[in-house]
C-alpha cells in the first residue's frame, strides 16, 4: 500500500519537472539567460506548462497549450522552421514580437495565453492568444426594446472594442492597471480626456491599486472593494453589461472600468437616479419616457412602503380605511389567526424564496415553481385562513413595483430595506413608516460615490440638472443649451 | 455597537403603540342618541357596528343601553360585546326628536372631544327616536350606518344642501348670524326615509320644515347651486298645471340698507335659470309668449310661498337663511352686541325679489 503511494507520488514527481529534464540535457547556454533561470524557478510546479525547443537556433519556446490559439502556434512554428540562426534576430524585430525586460511582464503574458521564446539573452512574447470566447448577445439582465442589442462578454478585449466603436474619438484614454498581490487582474480605466475630472481618474485609480485581495473575480466584486460605504444596503458604483449605456456615461464625463474575464463594466461616479434610468428612456420621446420614470419614483415608494401601510392600518389606525373596503377587509381578515405583521411577513418571505428559487433554477422548472407558487400563495393560503385577500394583493403589487426598477442590484435593495419597514410599521404603526422614511432618506443623503453624494441634484440641490435625471428633458432643448 | 445598542433601546424602552388591529374591533359606525323614560338614565345610546358571522358573512350588530351620559352608556356598551369598542368610523350621529329639543350641544361636545373622531362625521335628527332608525332591519340592506350616510351623500349632491356634518353644524351654531339646521329621517314602511328639515334656534330643535317648505328654503340659503322646482301653479282661472322646473341659481345676494339703529328690512334676490322637465298645461311651452307668461306665475309663487315660509321663521325666531349676517356686517361691533337680534329679526319686513328665466322647454317640441 505505502510502496504504491511512494510510486505514485514519484510518477507525479517525474512528471512534474519535464523543465528541469529538458535544460539538464540542454547545452547550458540557455541556463545563462537569467530572465529564462527566473522564469523556471517560479514556473518550476507546473506540469501543464509546455515547451518546444529549437535547438540550432538556441530557442525555446513556453506556452500553456490551452491558452493559445493552435493555428497561430503553427503557423509560428512553420514559420520559424525555415529560418536559419542568422536570420532569427531580424526575424525577431518583427513589431508582432513584443521584446520582455523583466519577470512581471513574462508572467502576465504567458498566463493570458501568448508563448514566450528566450534567446540565450532575450525574451520575446510570441502572439499565440485565443481570441474566441463566448459570442456577444443580448443582455439578459438589462434588456431594452429599443436600442442597442449587444452587451459585454468575458474577454477585455472585444469588451473594448465595443466600446471604441462607439466612443470614435482619439480623446478616450484607457489606463491598464492590475488588481490583486499574486493573481494579476487587468482592470481598464476609460475616460474621455477634458470630460472627465483628473480628480476622478486619481481617485479611482489609486483605490484600485490599493487592492490586495486576490479572489476577485468580477467586476461587481471589484466594486465592492473600492466604495467608501460597504455597510450601506445600496448599490454605489453603477455597474452594467451595456456598451453604449458605458460610452452614454463617458461622454457625461464619468469614468468607466473593465475588468477581465467580467461581462460587467462599472461607471463613477453616480447617483442614485442613474440606477433609475433604462437605455429604453433614450429611445422614447420626452413625454413618454419622463411618465416612464416618474412611475418607476412611484413603484419604488409602492415597493417599499404599501405592505408596510397595509400592516400600519390593520394594526394601528383603523380610521384610514375608506368605508366600502371596511366590508371586504374585515371579512377578509377575520379567518387569519396571526397579527397582520407577521401575517404580512410571513407572505413577503414566501415570495422572496419563490423569487430566489425561480432565479436560480433552470428554465423549465421555474415554470413550476411559478405554478405551484401561483396556486398555493394565490389560493390555498387565503383559503386555508393563512393570509387575507388584500394582503396578498399588496404583497403582488409591490413584488411587481419592485421589478419595474430598472437596475437589478438596486430592485434587490429596496426589496431588503422593505422588511424593515414592514417590521418597524408592525410596532410603531404609521409613525415608524414616517421614521423609516427619515432614516432611508438621511442614510441615502449621506452616501457618496467618489466623493460625490448619492442624491445628487436633489441633495446638493441643482434645479437645472432635474431636466436629464430626476426627469428626461426634451433633446432639442439640450442641443440648443450646449 | 453604540448604534447597535441605541437601536435595541429604542424598541425596547419606548415600548409598541397600542395594537388595535381590525379584526378584533367593534368599529361603530353610527350612534343614535334618545332622551329615555327612565329617571336614573335619562340618555339611551344605541350604536350599530359591523360583525363577521361565523359562516364568514358580513353582518351588523346593535346595541342600545341606556345610561347618565353619553361616555358613560359607552362604557355599558362595553359589557356587551367580546370586541375592543371603537368610535374612530363612526360615520353618522342621530339625535332623536325629543333629546334635540333639549338642545344638542353637550352630546356633540362628547363627539368633538373624541381625537379618535372626526369633524366630517355626519349629523341627522330622527323624526320619533334615532334607536328605531338603527335597530331597524332593512331587508339586504346591509348596514345602516353606510345606508344613512349614503343617504345624506345623495341628498348633498342631489339639490337639498344637507350634508350636514359637525363642522359645519358647529360653524353655523358659533356663528352669531345664522342657526343650523339637520335633516330629519324618519322609519316609514320598513324604510328609512328623508322627512323635511329640522330648523334650530341655537342648539336647540324648534320645529321641522316640510320637505316641500324646505325647498324653498334652500332656494334663499346661499349654498344652493342648482335644484329642481315641482309645484302647482295655477294656469288661468281655476286651471292648474303640473311643472318641474330644473334650474341653476344664477345669481343669490342678501341686501340689508344701512340704517343707524335697528334694521327694518331686507332684501333677498335670487335669480333663476331653469329648463321645464314637465308641463302638464295645455298650452304649447315652445313658444316664447307662455313661456313669459310661466316665467311670472312662477315668479309669483315663489314670491308668495317664500314669504309664507320666511314670516313662519321670524315667528319661531330661527335664521337659517343667515339675514343676521348682513345685518351684522352693516353695524359696528358694539351695536351689534347691544342689539337684541332674535327681536329685530322677528319684525324685520323681508322681501323677495326673484327673477326667473325659462332656458329650454326640453327635447320634444
Amino acid at each position: 500500500m505505502r510502496k504504491d503511494r511512494n510510486r505514485f507520488f514519484k510518477d507525479i514527481k517525474l512528471q512534474k519537472e519535464p523543465i528541469r529534464e529538458s535544460v539538464s540535457t540542454e547545452d547550458t547556454i540557455l541556463a545563462r539567460n537569467p530572465i529564462l533561470q527566473q522564469f523556471i524557478n517560479n514556473f518550476s510546479n507546473h506540469s501543464d506548462l509546455s515547451v518546444t525547443e529549437f535547438p540550432h537556433l538556441t530557442v525555446k519556446i513556453y506556452y500553456f497549450s490551452y491558452l493559445i490559439n493552435k493555428d497561430h502556434y503553427e503557423q509560428f512554428l512553420s514559420n520559424i522552421r525555415t529560418i536559419t540562426l542568422d536570420e532569427l534576430p531580424p526575424f525577431l524585430n518583427h513589431s508582432e514580437f513584443k521584446r520582455l525586460s523583466n519577470f512581471d511582464s513574462i508572467e502576465e503574458a504567458i498566463l493570458s495565453g501568448s508563448g514566450i521564446l528566450f534567446t540565450e539573452k532575450r525574451a520575446y512574447e510570441l502572439p499565440f492568444k485565443e481570441g474566441s470566447g463566448r459570442s456577444i448577445a443580448p443582455s439578459e439582465t438589462e434588456t431594452v426594446i429599443l436600442g442597442a442589442h449587444d452587451s459585454f462578454v468575458e474577454s477585455i478585449d472585444v469588451n473594448l472594442s465595443l466600446i471604441r466603436k462607439r466612443v470614435l474619438s482619439s480623446q478616450l484614454k484607457t489606463i491598464k492597471l492590475h488588481v490583486g498581490n499574486k493573481a494579476k487582474r487587468t482592470v481598464y480605466l476609460l475616460y474621455i480626456e477634458g470630460e472627465a475630472s483628473e480628480k476622478d481618474i486619481e481617485e479611482i485609480k489609486k483605490r484600485i491599486l490599493s487592492i490586495k485581495n486576490d479572489a476577485i473575480v468580477d467586476t461587481n466584486m471589484l466594486v465592492q472593494f473600492i466604495d467608501e460605504h460597504p455597510n450601506s444596503p445600496f448599490p454605489q458604483f453603477y455597474t452594467t453589461e451595456r456598451p453604449d449605456v458605458i460610452a452614454y456615461k463617458l461622454f457625461d464625463g464619468k469614468v468607466a472600468g473593465l475588468m477581465d474575464n467580467s461581462p460587467f463594466a462599472f461607471c463613477t461616479p453616480v447617483s442614485f437616479f442613474d440606477f433609475m434610468e433604462s437605455m429604453d428612456d433614450f429611445g422614447q420621446r420626452w413625454i413618454v419616457s419622463t411618465f416612464i420614470k416618474v412611475t418607476r419614483y412611484i413603484a419604488i415608494l409602492v415597493t417599499l412602503l404599501f405592505t408596510a401601510l397595509y400592516v400600519a392600518v390593520t394594526t394601528y389606525h383603523y380610521e384610514m380605511i375608506p368605508q366600502a373596503l371596511l366590508p371586504t377587509l374585515l371579512v377578509s381578515r377575520s379567518k387569519v389567526p396571526f397579527p397582520p405583521v407577521i401575517e404580512a411577513l410571513f407572505l413577503e418571505f414566501l415570495l422572496e424564496l419563490l423569487r430566489e428559487a425561480g432565479a436560480r433554477l433552470p428554465t423549465k422548472v421555474g415554470q413550476t415553481i411559478g405554478i405551484v407558487g401561483g396556486i398555493v400563495i394565490g389560493q390555498a393560503a387565503v383559503q386555508a385562513g393563512i393570509t387575507s385577500n388584500i394582503l396578498i394583493i399588496v404583497v403582488a403589487a409591490s413584488a411587481i413595483a419592485s421589478f419595474v426598477v430598472p437596475n437589478y442590484l438596486l430592485s434587490t435593495s429596496i426589496r431588503i430595506v422593505r422588511f424593515g419597514f414592514i417590521i418597524i410599521s408592525g410596532f410603531w404603526g404609521n409613525l415608524g413608516i414616517i421614521f423609516g422614511m427619515g432614516i432611508l432618506i438621511i442614510h441615502l443623503s449621506s452616501l457618496t460615490n467618489l466623493n460625490s453624494p448619492y442624491l445628487l441634484p436633489i441633495s446638493p440641490m441643482f434645479p437645472k440638472f432635474f431636466k436629464y435625471s430626476l426627469i428626461r428633458g426634451s433633446f432639442k432643448k439640450k442641443a440648443e443649451r450646449g | 455597537m453604540n448604534k447597535f445598542i441605541l437601536i435595541i433601546f429604542i424598541f425596547l424602552v419606548t415600548g409598541c403603540a397600542e395594537q388595535r388591529i381590525i379584526d378584533d374591533l367593534a368599529l361603530i359606525n353610527a350612534v343614535g342618541y334618545d332622551l329615555s323614560d327612565n329617571e336614573k338614565n335619562p340618555l339611551k345610546l344605541t350604536v350599530t357596528f359591523p360583525i363577521i358571522t361565523k359562516d364568514g358573512k358580513y353582518d351588523r350588530k346593535t346595541i342600545m343601553v341606556e345610561g347618565k351620559t353619553s361616555k358613560e352608556a359607552r362604557e355599558k356598551v362595553r359589557f356587551k360585546t367580546n370586541y375592543k369598542l371603537e368610535s374612530g368610523q363612526v360615520r353618522v350621529s342621530l339625535f332623536g326628536q325629543e333629546l334635540a329639543k333639549e338642545g344638542l350641544l353637550p352630546n356633540l361636545h362628547s363627539l368633538v372631544r373624541d381625537p379618535s373622531l372626526g369633524t366630517r362625521v355626519k349629523l341627522a335628527l330622527a323624526e320619533n327616536e334615532a334607536s328605531d332608525i338603527l335597530m331597524l332591519q332593512i331587508k339586504n340592506e346591509g348596514q345602516n350606518a353606510t345606508y344613512l350616510e349614503q343617504f345624506l351623500s345623495k341628498l348633498n349632491r342631489e339639490n337639498f344642501r344637507t350634508n350636514y356634518n359637525i363642522y359645519q353644524y358647529l360653524r353655523d351654531y358659533y356663528d352669531d348670524g345664522i342657526d343650523p339646521i339637520l335633516p330629519v329621517f324618519k322609519v316609514e314602511k320598513n324604510n328609512i326615509a328623508y322627512n323635511g328639515i329640522g330648523l334650530f334656534h341655537e342648539d336647540k330643535l324648534i320645529e321641522i320644515l316640510k320637505p316641500s317648505e324646505a325647498s324653498y328654503l334652500f332656494l334663499f340659503r346661499e349654498e344652493m347651486k342648482q335644484g329642481v322646482f315641482v309645484e302647482q301653479i295655477d294656469v288661468g282661472e281655476e286651471e292648474q298645471a303640473s311643472i318641474m322646473l330644473n334650474y341653476e341659481l344664477k345669481n343669490h345676494h342678501i341686501e340689508v340698507p344701512s340704517t343707524p339703529n335697528k334694521p327694518k328690512e331686507a332684501s333677498i334676490y335670487i335669480e333663476l335659470i331653469g329648463d321645464i322637465v314637465e308641463y302638464t298645461g295645455k298650452e304649447d311651452v315652445s313658444e316664447p309668449k307662455i313661456q313669459r307668461k310661466i316665467e311670472a306665475i312662477i315668479t309669483k309663487k315663489i314670491k308668495m310661498e317664500g314669504k309664507k315660509l320666511i314670516i313662519k321663521l321670524q315667528k319661531l325666531q330661527v335664521d337659517p337663511i343667515g339675514i343676521n349676517r348682513y345685518v351684522r356686517n352693516k353695524m359696528s361691533y358694539n351695536q351689534w352686541k347691544s342689539l337684541d337680534q332674535y327681536k329685530s329679526y322677528q319684525d324685520m319686513n323681508i322681501n323677495i325679489e326673484t327673477k326667473v328665466f325659462i332656458n329650454s322647454t326640453g327635447k320634444w317640441k
